[in-house]
């Protein structure tokens, strides 16, 4: 069963485009990640799956039925304005909005007890909102949003603002709670952790998906010609070199496209003869090329 | 309802735990007190010095009488009033002293110099007594001086022309013009308190109306700046979370209003024994005029209509704006619709039948102030008080409407203020 169906969305505002065609579907049990530069439309599309804003054309389902607040609240969902009421302690931020998600107080109690300590918040919970660190503030609002244990967690940026420990914390939550059913989607531009996490992704820029599907297919898609290549020397040649559809100089690594119909190996033989060569890999691509790759070949385009 | 009801807890809840909720508990009727004590207390002082005058008499007829009238006695049981009589042949002399009794007034040795010329008997000369002083601002003083030498020279005046003071003083004697105030029950003495009350019930309404609303509007405005609301709506409808909000403000103003009430009936009634305390008599002490049942009644159905209507109102707007000065401007026309009725209110309290009157009392955004004070006085008739309530349910009920609309736009719209046009288009496709 698809978890989510976006068919045919379109949403203007004013004279901008902010998303428009947009398909998507997501599986039950799936991670999925939204990509895409700044101002791309995630947050929009997000906000429409919320029904925080609606769209112009097209169709949202969630658990096949069209949205609406009684299924919302089975959704966990973590904005990207964060903010919470400054003023009140966090147990009691975190009691209020478990109450409003319908949970009861022995429940509540319960998981509260959990996710504080999972989160390493358990010392802090008689303190007020105000007093935490932004990131301390970023977990309680996490804990916000898994509460109520939903079978669908859509989290906007999740990882900004956090530490490398908080953040690894944060994904192997998500893993664990993915492996106990739950269907998550969410955005980042940390191609890193996509990579890791995500089974299936939705590249999208300028209101448009440009790139769409399960991860392995598309790293498949573009791995075929993908050389990772580590030497000392100078590698000046390959610039315009005719084997070569587009390199990226890190200085003493290098990731090199080469062209659909170069073979490899006629390639190794020639940088042999030119450099001294550490390391020389044939890889898929990571994430992280596709998406600039991708996003600035629509740039040429458009241009 | 039930998550609705959570967001009235919280809401209300939050509010009560602040400082500044049971500061405003405590210090608001000891304020009131105040008012009433601390003038009376004052003026109760005795001074604790006497007050010195040079007086120069050229009548040579006036100033004792004038003593006379000026007894007040410090605390110490001394005269306050202390005049030094120095004769002198004439004006010119008066002039040729001024510089040396001015030093002395400059050095403080004595308060002033009076000087009474010697024609003041005579009413055709149109004479003026004059005081030399520092104390110029004191106005008590001045009046107490100018009201025992015109008490003086009256006397002198009568005597010379033959008159016997005592039987003028008898046939001048005012007479009091006592008022009834007939209502149904046929007639009550009115001391005045009618018309402190009509304007102690309006001025209350439109404090707890324009205090309670604005705390909705700021409430409204903090969720949205703190990103919360775009949280809560995705547990509850917005409009449930701007209904809990306004319940929750509510629930906070009826019982502060409550215990206020409360309090202020207990000050009243022990009055007596709290005005000793301060050493003040306790008639004094003004009573809290008596409240009927059935004008309380009207006052809290008045209080409940007017701050729904224009909470919601408050609620509205705060969703709208993205930041307090916004706020101040777009509020403008809440302030001034709830000012009017305080400005005209001495015009109806006045003339509580008049046509202005009636208007305004059936208006729903006047009527929540008008209504009851206008009820303090005169008994308007059973068809206006009807149609005024109608009237301002009619009004919350469009007010409600139109503010849901708005509301749920406007609370999760962030980084720019909407514009009229752009409030309008949400109300006609919301």
């Amino acid at each position: 069963m698809n978890v989510l169906e976006i068919r045919n969305v379109n949403k203007t505002f004013g004279d901008v485009r902010a998303v428009q065609n947009l398909q998507l579907e997501v599986e039950e049990g799936q991670i999925y990640g939204l990509l895409g530069p700044n101002g791309a439309g995630k947050t929009t599309t997000i906000r429409m799956i919320m029904n925080i804003i609606l769209p112009d054309t097209g169709e949202i389902r969630i658990f096949g039925q069209p949205v609406t607040l009684e299924l919302l609240r089975s959704v966990g969902y973590l904005p990207e304005e964060r903010g919470l009421y400054r003023k009140m302690k966090v147990k009691e931020v975190i009691r209020f909005f478990a109450e409003l998600k319908g949970m009861d107080r022995s429940q509540i109690e319960k998981e509260m007890k959990h996710w504080l300590e999972r989160l390493d918040l358990l010392e802090w919970q008689e303190e007020k909102v105000e007093e935490l660190s932004r990131g301390m503030q970023q977990k309680v609002q996490f804990i916000l949003t898994v509460i109520h244990r939903p079978r669908l967690l859509i989290l906007d940026e999740p990882f900004t603002g956090l530490d490398p420990v908080n953040t690894d914390l944060l994904k192997d939550i998500l893993l664990e709670m993915n492996r106990q059913g739950a269907t998550i989607i969410l955005s980042t531009h940390l191609m890193e952790q996509v990579e890791k996490m995500c089974d299936a992704i939705c590249l999208i820029n300028r209101g448009r998906a440009v790139l769409q599907g399960p991860l392995a297919e598309i790293k498949q898609r573009y791995g075929k010609n993908h050389v990772l290549l580590e030497y000392d020397g100078d590698a000046e040649f390959l610039d315009g070199h005719p084997l070569v559809e587009k390199v990226s100089d890190f200085g003493r690594y290098m990731e090199i496209y080469l062209k659909d119909e170069a073979d490899p190996q006629t390639f190794l033989r020639e940088l042999t003869s030119q450099v001294e060569i550490f390391r020389f890999e044939l890889a898929e691509p990571s994430l992280h090329e596709i998406f600039v790759d991708t996003v600035r070949r629509m740039e040429e385009q458009h241009a | 309802m039930r998550r609705s009801w959570v967001v009235v807890r919280r809401e209300f809840l939050t509010r009560v735990k602040t400082k500044g909720f049971w500061l405003g508990l405590i210090f608001f009727p000891i304020f009131i007190v105040a008012i009433f004590i601390i003038p009376i207390w004052i003026s109760s002082l005795k001074l604790d010095k006497s007050l010195r005058f040079v007086a120069i008499d050229f009548s040579g007829q006036v100033l004792d009488r004038m003593e006379a009238f000026l007894s007040d006695t410090t605390r110490s049981g001394k005269r306050v009033y202390v005049f030094l009589r120095k004769n002198l042949p004439s004006p010119a002399a008066l002039e040729d002293l001024k510089p040396e009794l001015n030093e002395m007034v400059e050095n403080k040795e004595i308060d002033g110099y009076l000087v009474i010329p010697a024609g003041i008997l005579d009413p055709g000369r149109n004479e003026k007594a004059q005081l030399y002083t520092k104390k110029v601002t004191d106005f008590i003083l001045l009046r107490r001086m100018e009201d025992a030498l015109n008490q003086a020279i009256q006397i002198k005046r009568f005597e010379r022309s033959g008159i016997d003071v005592h039987l003028v003083a008898q046939l001048m004697k005012r007479v009091d013009l006592k008022t009834y105030k007939v209502g149904p029950e046929g007639e009550e003495e009115e001391r005045g308190g009618t018309f402190f009350l009509a304007y102690v019930l309006a001025l209350a309404l439109y404090m707890g109306i324009l205090l309670y609303g604005v705390t909705v509007m700021r409430a409204v405005l903090e969720e949205k700046s703190n990103r919360v609301a775009e949280m809560v709506v995705s547990s509850v409808r917005p409009f449930e979370l701007m209904s809990g909000k306004i319940l929750g403000v509510g629930f906070v103003a009826v019982v502060q209003f409550s215990i206020w009430a409360a309090t202020m009936f207990v000050l009243s009634e022990f009055r007596e024994p709290m005005a000793q305390a301060f050493g003040v008599s306790a008639s004094a002490v003004p009573a809290l005029p008596s409240v009927p049942l059935d004008l309380a009644v009207y006052f809290v159905i008045y209080f409940v209509l007017g701050f729904l209507l224009y909470s919601t109102m408050y609620a509205a707007l705060g969703s709208t704006a993205d930041s307090e000065q916004e706020l101040q401007q777009l509020q403008t026309p809440l302030i001034f619709m709830l000012v009017l009725p305080i400005l005209l209110l001495s015009f109806v309290i006045r003339t509580p039948d008049a046509t202005l009157s009636v208007v305004l009392s059936i208006l729903p955004f006047t009527s929540p102030i008008i209504m009851p004070a206008r009820m303090a006085v005169a008994r308007p008739p059973v068809v206006e008080i009807l149609s005024s309530i109608v009237f301002l349910l009619a009004a919350l009920l469009v007010m409600v409407w139109l503010a849901a609309k708005i509301y749920r736009v406007g609370i999760l719209m962030y980084g720019k203020r909407a514009s009229l046009q752009e409030i309008v288009k949400w109300v006609r496709y919301g």
